[in-house]
């Protein structure tokens, strides 16, 4: 299992990276990807603060 | 100097064609996960438990991926993976790419919704190298049935989830089957 590097790029920048997109939160998710996102919302919510 | 104009225009036209079409890969992929994740995570036979689903720190989705066999066996799949971040929210989405091979006594083809749990941040972080092993990176323990498997990373105290969505995957007739693929993918 491997990240694709080239796509990764391709959809993000030049300088992207699984880390910095993953766990830096440094790049803006495609407009494509609003369904997905909404539906990990929808099925695991943002955890409650107390 | 007329003569380069053709040339430098059928560069832009590739350049762009080429930028569409890895928009086109990257939406294609994200909404076959959609489906996916949708098909798997709701409703009230929903394949993964909304509490694991909860409490996962990343989850992948291949939708699609092949198995195929004849003593020597390979899959292949490329899906989507989102980490929760540190304020909780769902990061952007990686794209990814599952596949590895087996050697044993197996024949047979199947084509399956695969959806990884990581359940700990120690498996987030195995995640994000460069090459990832299921079964060596993570060590794979198996579940009550063919179609619900858990399993740990190495080291790690939480465990590694994967669902896999395909009816056929789940009947006892396909379960010997199913049993000789080997854990191990890279």
């Amino acid at each position: 299992m491997a990240p694709e590097g080239d796509l990764i790029r391709r959809v993000y920048g030049a300088k992207a990276d699984s880390r910095d997109v993953l766990l830096a939160g440094k790049y803006t998710p495609p407009a494509a990807a609003a369904g997905f996102l909404a539906a990990l919302r929808s099925y695991a919510p943002v955890p409650r603060k107390r | 100097m007329a003569r380069r104009w053709p040339g430098v225009v059928m560069v832009v036209v590739l350049a762009a064609g080429i930028a569409a079409a890895d928009g086109n890969e990257a939406a294609e992929r994200l909404r076959k996960a959609t489906t996916v994740l949708t098909a798997m995570a709701s409703g009230g036979d929903a394949v993964i438990p909304r509490d694991l689903l909860a409490q996962a720190r990343a989850v992948a989705v291949f939708p699609g991926v092949t198995k195929a066999a004849v003593i020597v066996g390979g899959r292949h799949g490329e899906g989507v993976v989102s980490a929760r971040r540190a304020d909780g929210f769902w990061s952007a989405p990686v794209f990814y790419e599952i596949g590895g091979g087996s050697f044993g006594l197996q024949v047979g083809a199947q084509v399956v919704d695969l959806v990884l749990l990581v359940m700990s941040q120690q498996g987030v972080e195995s995640m994000l190298k460069s090459e990832f092993t299921l079964g060596g990176d993570a060590s794979l323990a198996a579940g009550p049935t063919v179609c619900t498997r858990a399993w740990a990373p190495t080291g790690a105290s939480r465990p590694r989830s994967s669902r896999t969505r395909n009816p056929a995957a789940c009947s006892p007739a396909s379960r010997s089957r199913a049993a000789t693929w080997r854990p191990r993918v890279t």
